[in-house]
């Protein structure tokens, strides 16, 4: 197969067609990353201190880790459209149970893990599509959620929120290392481990995976518990961003992490793993409403310019994706 | 004549503690940011205009030295607003004043604003952050208010339907506990249905239609502001139109003014000029006042001889709002200093 990999002239340098197409989307959003990152530093240059850093990078981690989530979600061409309460159900877990019976709730915990890697095991056992499967777990994880925490309260453990809020030595922002290290173990996984080839196989075509001996069922099992690993995450993150639990803390991450996967070169139709894109897609919405709130921009006109520049960054994938074939 | 006694003392007392007090920040006006989670209704948006004309007013005046106002995207999502928060406190404003989108997912923020020395005033809501300051309405005023008012006008006798607002919420468990209250003080008034409207017009409309072919004569229907849907069911019904509360938004004012709904009816809702009056009431402690922790002021009650000067003031997608200036805040935060809220005058109708 390698001797045959297409080749694309790029800048007079020759690529593998195949790393250019995944990789050039993912570029584009970190340049513009980085463009939103250089005018939010001018109009306000206490950003470019730990401080700074901290402030505006930490609100981003749990919706990054959760990214991470549908990532592998999408990579093995399934969608999680629980995902936003799946996150919001752990706060409420880890600012009770976890807090007050640190036992019970890391079982809790585990638990709701084992209860993803089932919905796998439906998904792939019943042929239910993984919208609608997601979609119907979404509404357990909201109910039980409810019975946790009726009306949201509850405290985040102390070590969580020593944590989000711990100012390290030589000034290194704590957000960044802990989106840094998610981002890196998620890569791994995906890209450099038996497992990673194996879902990505799942996605782009169960049927040789099925050739080659894998078990689709045991594959689409461990993927979901994967995913259900990464919201837990996610959930404990966010825990101790806004210091207790609340079920409806964030019902919009189902949405914006897709959006910051295919920001980050994903694609629905599965196969493809983009880790460190994700993370700039991630970063990239995360930022805007730094960006909105620095520009200080009349309150008719923000919704509309947040989502022109989504569109426009989504056109230039486009538009690059064009160049590369 | 009474009210107008005691506010003048109040007021007389008030200057007095104010001269007392040790100016703190006197030698120049503060900054203000405004934090709103989101803009999604005709209530958010009605707080919006009338904070960004007092302030605009303010700033004219010398009270304040500059205003931003910050609307996080999203549908109130407190992820969204933590951040908008957070680029926020770099700017270091003097005065922070947030309508926030959770009443607990915020603290750290909060709290994280009150360690940089920002003076944080929260309004519309509630928080346990014991550094920061609460502006708010009383529900309990808001079913007050309007229960008396349609009570009044059926003349303290006749058949009501209760409406009640969101089912299990504890704003409504605090209003129904007042409702209750106030009607066991009238045994000639019948509560001959009680309903869950949600506060909502529509919803109403449609709960009401369902039952009334099965209720006698009905003289008003106490609620929190559908009164709109409940004179459109009523008048579908071919009935004598009862005694409602409406919401004060243009368009029940407007349908009001033109003859719907019996005379004593009244329109009640919270106030969304609680941001402006959060900015009044965050001015006095940055310049060094004492003031409680949390401070109520009134919703906007409209009633039926004030009805045409306030469809004058109030456009017909808004919904009115009391126009607060640092005298009339001053007044009402005596009252509450003074533990005597109730009592404390209502501002005029605005003017515009």
């Amino acid at each position: 197969m390698t001797s045959q990999t297409t080749r694309t002239n790029l800048f007079g340098i020759t690529f593998p067609k195949g790393r250019v197409r995944r990789l050039l989307p993912a570029l584009l959003t970190l340049v513009a990353l980085v463009l939103i990152l250089l005018i939010c530093g001018t109009l306000q240059p206490r950003i470019w201190s730990q401080i700074g850093f901290t402030l505006i990078f930490s609100p981003i981690v749990a919706l990054a880790i959760a990214s991470m989530a549908q990532m592998v979600m999408m990579s093995i061409g399934d969608i999680d459209l629980g995902v936003g309460f799946f996150v919001g159900m752990v706060t409420t877990i880890a600012a009770t149970l976890l807090r007050d019976t640190p036992v019970f709730g890391a079982l809790a915990l585990i638990g709701s893990v084992l209860a993803y890697a089932a919905l796998g095991a439906i998904v792939q056992l019943r042929g239910v599509p993984s919208l609608i499967a997601t979609l119907g777990a979404s509404f357990i994880w909201l109910g039980i959620g409810m019975v946790i925490l009726p009306v949201p309260g509850g405290t985040a453990p102390g070590w969580l929120s020593a944590y989000v809020f711990w100012t390290p030595p030589f000034g290194i922002p704590v957000p960044l290392v802990t989106m840094a290290v998610a981002t890196a173990i998620t890569w791994w996984m995906m890209q450099r481990s038996g497992l990673g080839v194996r879902f990505r196989t799942l996605g782009s075509n169960p049927a040789a995976l099925a050739r080659a001996g894998g078990s689709l069922v045991v594959t689409r099992m461990l993927a979901y518990g994967v995913v259900g690993c990464l919201g837990v995450a996610a959930g404990l993150a966010l825990t101790g961003e806004i210091g207790g639990g609340d079920v409806n803390a964030v019902p919009g991450y189902t949405l914006t992490t897709v959006a910051a996967v295919i920001l980050g070169g994903g694609m629905f139709t599965g196969g493809r793993a983009v880790a460190w894109g994700t993370l700039a897609g991630a970063v990239t919405l995360g930022l805007l409403t730094v960006l909105l709130t620095l520009l200080n921009l009349s309150s008719n006109l923000q919704p509309a310019v947040q989502g022109g520049i989504v569109i426009a960054v989504l056109a230039g994938r486009l538009l690059v994706e064009r160049v590369a074939r | 004549m009474n009210k107008f006694v005691s506010s003048t003392a109040l007021s007389a007392a008030l200057v007095t503690a104010a001269l007392l007090a040790p100016p703190v920040h006197a030698q120049e006006a503060p900054s203000v940011a405004l934090s709103n989670a989101f803009l999604g209704n005709a209530w958010r948006r009605s707080m919006i205009t009338a904070f960004e004309e007092a302030a605009k007013l303010a700033q004219e005046q010398g009270q304040i030295s500059s205003f931003q106002i910050l609307n996080a995207p999203g549908e109130n999502s407190a992820t969204e607003q933590i951040a908008q928060l957070r680029a926020l406190l770099l700017d270091q404003p003097d005065i922070l004043l947030v309508n926030p989108a959770s009443p607990t997912a915020l603290n750290p923020t909060l709290q994280q604003a009150c360690d940089l020395g920002i003076i944080v005033v929260v309004f519309d809501s509630s928080t346990d952050v014991e550094c920061v300051h609460i502006v708010t309405n009383s529900f309990g005023d808001w079913a007050r208010l309007s229960t008396q008012a349609v009570i009044d006008a059926i003349g303290g006798e006749g058949n009501v339907i209760l409406a009640r607002g969101v089912q299990g919420s504890p704003p409504e468990i605090e209003m129904y506990d007042v409702q209750t209250e106030i009607l066991a003080e009238y045994p000639d008034v019948n509560v001959v249905s009680e309903i869950f409207t949600f506060c909502d017009s529509a919803r109403a409309q449609e709960a009401i239609l369902g039952i009334l072919a099965s209720l006698p004569e009905v003289d008003g229907v106490i609620g929190c502001g559908e009164g709109l849907g409940v004179v459109q069911a009523f008048q579908t019904a071919g009935r004598d139109v009862p005694v409602v509360a409406f919401a004060p938004s243009g368009r029940a004012l407007t349908f009001w003014g033109e003859g719907n709904g019996a005379p004593g009816s009244v329109a009640v809702m919270s106030d969304p000029g609680q941001g402006v009056a959060a900015m009044f009431t965050a001015i006095k402690i940055y310049n060094g006042a004492e003031i409680p922790r949390t401070t109520y002021f009134p919703p906007v009650v409209v009633s039926d001889d004030a009805r045409d000067a306030w469809i004058a003031a109030v456009d017909d997608d808004e919904i009115a709002s009391w126009q607060w200036t640092q005298e009339l805040v001053d007044v009402q935060l005596a009252a509450n200093i003074a533990g005597d809220v109730a009592g404390a005058p209502l501002p005029p109708v605005p003017v515009r």
